[in-house]
């Protein structure tokens, strides 16, 4: 689940990683708020809501603020839900990537949540 | 072999079993999207389901084919130029698959 500031944002994102992982998982992004920029956990709920039953989430946030709004709807969400979601501190565009193609890959949200903290350090304009 | 490719004889090991054999092709990667588009992952699976190393050079850079952060971090779009390098039992059927991929 990738929550953004941005509407537009989020469903570039979505979009990519749906074409990275051939749309073997589901992805989903609770983005914006009411056409506007900002997040809402409402819609954070209702998306968290619609994921596949019995599977993990991995959440996703773009700055800071959008945590607060993770934070209260994961208070409105049931015990059941709640212990299937699992936010990632990492970067959000790259994070989300490297999250998603190892879950469409088969990995374990342990090896998901791994390859996704580890794109924090990922380089892509070195040069060897 | 109906493609041509180099063959890289690495020196005998400390333990004197012989020399090890690396493959390697140089491809031209095919299709209109580029590395974005399904080829990254279906790149990554493929690389995981042969027990050789396999490796990817573009630009002077080498990565490791089976992990998905290396992948994320190559530049290759279609047209560019990458050195396959395989090495193991099964390193002829990784070099067929993965140039299969590519240069589709």
């Amino acid at each position: 689940m990738i929550v953004s500031h941005s509407a537009k944002l989020g469903e570039g994102l979505v979009e990519l990683l749906h074409q990275l992982t051939a749309g073997k998982i589901h992805i989903v992004s609770a983005s914006g708020a009411g056409g506007q920029l900002g997040t809402n956990p409402l819609a954070i709920v209702e998306a968290l809501n619609a994921c596949p039953e019995n599977q993990e989430i991995a959440a996703f946030c773009d700055l800071g603020s959008a945590l607060l709004s993770y934070d209260m709807a994961r208070e409105l969400l049931p015990e059941a839900t709640q212990s299937r979601v699992t936010l990632v501190d990492a970067p959000l565009v790259e994070g989300a990537i490297a999250a998603a193609m190892e879950a469409s890959l088969g990995g374990s949200m342990d090896k998901v949540v791994h390859s996704a903290l580890a794109a924090r350090d990922l380089r892509k304009a070195a040069r060897s | 072999m109906r493609w041509p490719h180099v063959i890289c004889v690495k020196p005998h090991d400390r333990e004197g079993r012989g020399a090890d054999i690396v493959i390697q092709k140089t491809i031209v990667v095919g299709g209109s999207e580029g590395i974005h588009a399904r080829p990254a992952t279906e790149l990554v699976r493929i690389a995981n389901a042969f027990q050789s190393i396999v490796r990817l050079k573009v630009d002077g850079r080498t990565v490791d084919a089976k992990s998905v952060l290396s992948i994320m971090t190559l530049a290759i779009r279609p047209g560019t130029e990458v050195q396959l390098e395989v090495d193991g039992a099964d390193e002829e059927q990784a070099l067929a698959a993965l140039s299969k991929l590519l240069e589709v």
